[in-house]
């Protein structure tokens, strides 16, 4: 919280410090919206703040946030310098010490068709990066391959918002660790993170915890950054999110050919999903993932399935929600994974 | 001393030219965040211009607006300066603009500003020729009038 408050201005920083523990625990978001109510997520649920730090539902009496607030943050995230963060707000989104990623919208100037910067920044979205260290536990026996010390190549599924960055984030944390509860040893594991999402950089440094022996490439495009670790950083496991694109299986068919493991994430529900879109087919038809580990709605781990002859290794309880999402140390059961998604 | 100041301008203002250069090089290739690039520039300028920049480092570091510690840096620093009201003026327009835009705004600023400079150096180094030689006329005149006077 505190790299979050040193880049709120004054009256901003005011208000948010003086909410009550309990909903500092669950901030998810803040979010400033130039000459609209100030507004806060705790864990799904959002809410509009008066000037005094309380929580109310009617936007009538919510703290307006003005134009100064947003250019006053803009310059505080920025140290007075918006021209050190034209990559980022090209992108649309920046990530602070700590790991907490803003995204931002305003006015986009285009030049030659793409997006060149944006300018009168009207939005922010300041996202809590939080961790959820022991996320895989449940995962992991069957994604092992105990008797060679290796990771299976693993797919995991995912729904929108149902932990697939946050698993992966501890898995990667726990392999490139080692795992002695399951006489694991760790493993170097190289991450390509181009949304910045998996471990949070600022200026090149992990702020989230991703293991001892984790390699981390930032802001990279998948393809690129996959064949750029492979040869330089010599991998064991190979870790990226959100593959999709017939140029991510590309890299990935590299990866396998240099006999590194690979552990991606996918957008979907099931792996019938997945054959509706050409590139993932493709990959499936290639028989490459040896786990894929299926999570549903409600941050639910719904089944982990065997690659080879497609049966269920594991079927996790519908509805039941798993007990990962654990916020700090107050004990507050959530049902839902927060990390910096 | 009035001779010396005459001669001291010029020198400033081309001091800051040569700073405000260096600072778009911090700006445009390295997008080096002001306070660290006024620290670099500061450093490699030479006195008393180089601790404006490193005065208006200070001074936002703690928790002024960039164009309020430029503001600070120059006035605080401007009695001990050979500097005009009207070099001030141009310098202080330059520091509405610095770290608010992206690089090739902040790049037409710099220039805008260097460019100003020069002209007013030009003015300045004339000015220092004429006034310097009417000031060591004058001294000259005097030790005559003295050695007269002594006879």
């Amino acid at each position: 919280m505190k790299e979050i408050l040193k880049i709120l201005p004054g009256e901003l920083r005011r208000i948010i410090s003086q909410l009550p523990t309990s909903s500092l625990n669950l901030l998810a978001e803040i979010r400033l919206r130039s000459e609209r109510p100030l507004m806060v997520n705790l864990i799904q649920q959002d809410a509009f703040l008066t000037r005094e730090g309380s929580i109310i539902s009617d936007p009538a009496d919510a703290y307006r946030v003005t134009g100064e607030d947003m250019l006053k943050t803009i310059q505080l995230m920025s140290n007075s310098s918006v021209y050190a963060l034209e990559e980022e707000l090209r992108n649309g989104f920046l990530t602070l010490p700590g790991g907490h990623r803003v995204g931002l919208v305003g006015k986009v100037n285009l030049s030659e068709g793409r997006i060149k910067t944006i300018s009168h920044i009207g939005g922010l979205n300041i996202r809590v990066a939080r961790q959820f260290p022991g996320t895989a536990d449940k995962v992991l026996p069957f994604i092992i391959e105990k008797e060679t010390n290796r990771l299976y190549h693993t797919l995991i599924l995912s729904p929108p918002c149902c932990g697939k960055t946050t698993l992966l984030r501890d898995v990667v944390r726990q392999v490139s660790n080692g795992i002695p509860a399951l006489g694991f040893l760790g493993v170097t594991v190289g991450v390509v993170d181009e949304r910045s999402e998996i471990a949070g950089c600022y200026k090149g440094v992990p702020q989230l915890d991703v293991g001892l022996r984790t390699d981390v490439l930032d802001a990279c495009p998948k393809a690129q950054g996959m064949i750029l670790l492979i040869r330089s950083m010599a991998p064991e496991v190979l870790a990226v999110d959100e593959i999709g694109r017939m140029e991510d299986i590309q890299a990935l068919e590299e990866a396998l050919n240099a006999g590194i493991r690979v552990l991606a994430t996918i957008h979907g529900s099931s792996i019938e999903d997945l054959n509706r879109r050409p590139a993932l087919d493709y990959l499936l038809k290639q028989g490459i993932f040896q786990r894929f580990v299926v999570l549903g709605k409600g941050v639910t781990l719904k089944e982990i399935i065997n690659g080879q002859d497609q049966q269920p290794l594991m079927r996790g309880e519908s509805n039941v929600k798993t007990d990962w999402g654990r916020p700090g140390d107050n004990g507050l059961r959530i049902g839902r994974l927060h990390g910096s998604r | 001393m009035v001779a010396a100041n005459y001669d001291r301008r010029p020198k400033q203002l081309r001091a800051f030219i040569g700073a405000l250069q260096a600072l778009e090089t911090e700006i445009t290739y390295a997008a080096t965040p002001l306070p660290e690039a006024w620290e670099r520039v500061g450093r490699q300028t030479p006195q008393p211009v180089g601790a404006i920049f490193n005065n208006a480092r200070a001074a936002l570091t703690g928790g002024l607006s960039a164009a309020e510690a430029w503001q600070k840096g120059l006035e605080d620093a401007y009695q001990e300066t050979a500097l005009t009201r009207q070099d001030l003026e141009v310098l202080l327009e330059l520091g509405h603009c610095l770290g608010v835009s992206y690089r090739d705004d902040q790049v037409k600023h710099l220039q805008l500003t260097k460019e100003n400079l020069r002209q007013l150096e030009m003015a300045a180094q004339e000015e220092a020729a004429r006034q310097v030689k009417v000031w060591r006329y004058f001294g000259v005149l005097g030790g005559l009038v003295v050695a007269l006077l002594l006879y």
